[in-house]
């Protein structure tokens, strides 16, 4: 446990100053403007929106930039800052078959109604660093040029308008994957309530949307390797904008409030039956704020691994991986909470280690006594 | 409700600039004022699993909302009946929000209405299916076919 101190304003007030010092560096550079951030590091911003669970470009922007870049810092800022904001109520599900799609891809089919569109994804690209010349080199062997100039999409345009079908419903026609059961029960809302286990679907698909990227991927990748495998296939990622709609009270229809961008990801895993069930596919589901496919992909993969286990799922499944356990992978899916936790360690802790010093001393103090003792005692 | 409901759709998405000129070419024919000023405040998103089964929170979007009660003043000096114009907005946009309630409240003003959907609400529509068709075709541009070849091990 850490204790209250008093004093160092002084020190902690140039620290600050010292910190807004570093954060602008060198002055001969241009500063960098929020707008620069939104429009330029987008996914930084998209991140920050969707862990720190709140969709605004500019307040993400101001929070990167805030943060001097650190995501984790900006999503702790922008969850703070939304405390100090009215809830004016909330919106009516989004529905993302009416997307209009900037990227869908299926790894299940080829051939999908609707087409695969690539949109804009680092898939398939070289990874090499561009720009002129990144560090200096012995020119004369020299790099190629990488030039991505092709014109077989142009070829493909005229069917698509940016609306696509469900990749999961042709499955679900042939009866070959169960469909999602709908009750219109209110969700619960961790964003006011504190998380309790065990947690129903929404509440699990609502901490793992706000749920550390870096987390979720590394879960998500365990059950890959084995510890509580799935056997996963993207059945569809889609990325692109979704109209929002909120029924105010006074009006009493819904009205349209903007466009949001998200990115999507059912997936589709195996399922050999028993139980009285018949062999079926099962699927997980992934929803993220903005262009997040990491994200998407690994919150869809640990949400299928979280049914396992839960008796409504009917699934029965043992849970034989980290990923699969509710508690541990609820309780730490935060980082707020758990930078929060792990940061701390910082904080003046002086009293219980000065209990622990003296506890120390005095059992040592004790032993060599002990020791003396039964030495005097061997003589 | 329906018509209120698309107009209300297009202001919301129009482009500020293109409210506030519509407004000062106006500015003289009505008067307003807050039920509601304009206010920053969240929605909390909702989204389906698997987009059609159990609704759950994915969290919360920035609005901006507005109300305002408006009257048309008339050449005889008597002023219209008054309406009551509302917006959502989507991020901070006080004077977005501002102007789209106006809009909301002119649009409930008979003689204004077919008026103005002419001049603002159709222009606003078809400027936003243009940039949808144009994101569409660049997203078309990215369209792929991959085929399956044979392994070797199928030969």
């Amino acid at each position: 446990m850490y204790v209250a101190v008093k004093g160092g304003e002084k020190a902690i007030r140039n620290a600050h100053a010292l910190l807004a010092e570093k954060r602008r560096g060198d002055t001969s550079v241009p500063e960098i403007a929020i707008e620069q951030i939104r429009e330029q590091l987008s996914l930084a911003v998209d991140r920050v929106m969707g862990e720190g669970s709140l969709y605004d470009r500019d307040l993400a922007a101001l929070a990167v930039k805030q943060a001097r870049g650190d995501l984790v810092e900006a999503i702790f800022l922008l969850r703070a800052y939304r405390t100090t904001l009215p809830r004016f109520g909330s919106t009516l599900p989004v529905d993302t078959a009416s997307m209009h799609v900037r990227r869908r891809i299926s790894a299940t089919y080829k051939d999908v109604p609707g087409g695969q569109v690539l949109g804009p994804t680092f898939d398939y690209t070289h990874r090499l660093l561009e720009g002129s010349a990144p560090v200096c080199r012995d020119t004369s062997s020299g790099i190629a040029e990488n030039s991505p100039s092709s014109s077989e999409g142009k070829l493909e345009r005229s069917q698509f308008n940016g609306r696509c079908p469900k990749v999961l419903s042709f499955l679900e026609q042939e009866g070959l994957l169960p469909r999602e059961e709908n009750t219109d029960a209110s969700p619960g809302d961790l964003s006011r309530e504190p998380l309790e286990l065990p947690a129903s679907r929404d509440v699990r698909l609502q901490n793992l949307a706000r749920a550390d990227e870096g987390l979720l991927l590394s879960l998500a990748y365990s059950t890959q390797r084995g510890l509580g495998s799935t056997h996963p296939f993207a059945g569809e990622i889609r990325m692109g904008e979704v109209e929002v709609y909120c029924i105010p009270e006074e009006l009493g229809f819904p009205v349209l409030v903007g466009e949001i961008t998200l990115t999507e990801c059912e997936s589709v895993n195996q399922f050999s039956g028993g139980k009285g069930r018949p062999a079926s596919f099962t699927r997980g589901y992934g929803l993220a704020f903005g262009e997040s496919e990491r994200k998407a992909i690994s919150m869809a993969l640990v949400d299928r691994a979280l049914l396992g286990a839960d008796p409504e799922s009917g699934l029965d499944e043992e849970v034989r991986g980290p990923a699969q356990n509710a508690e541990f992978v609820l309780y730490h899916s935060d980082n707020v909470e758990a930078s929060g936790f792990v940061q701390h360690l910082k904080l003046p802790h002086y009293v219980d280690f000065q209990a622990e010093l003296a506890m120390i001393r005095s059992l040592r103090a004790a032993s060599n006594v002990s020791e003396q003792d039964s030495d005097n005692n061997g003589k | 409700m329906l018509q209120r409901k698309r107009r209300m759709a297009a202001l919301a998405l129009a482009d500020e600039a293109a409210l506030e000129e519509a407004a000062t070419r106006l500015a003289a024919s009505f008067s307003y004022t807050f039920l509601r000023r304009p206010e920053a405040g969240l929605l909390m998103v909702e989204g389906r699993a698997g987009n059609s089964g159990q609704r759950f929170n994915l969290g919360e979007m920035l609005v901006t909302r507005c109300v305002v009660r408006l009257q048309q003043k008339r050449q005889n000096g008597q002023d219209s009946a008054a309406t009551e114009g509302y917006s959502f907005i989507q991020g901070n946009r006080p004077r977005h929000a501002e102007l789209a309630a106006v809009f909301d409240a002119l649009l409930q003003q008979e003689d204004q209405a077919e008026d103005l959907e002419r001049s603002l609400i159709e222009p606003l529509a078809a400027k936003r299916s243009e940039a949808l068709q144009k994101g569409a075709e660049k997203t078309a541009t990215t369209r792929v076919d991959f085929f399956t070849l044979v392994r070797g091990e199928d030969a």
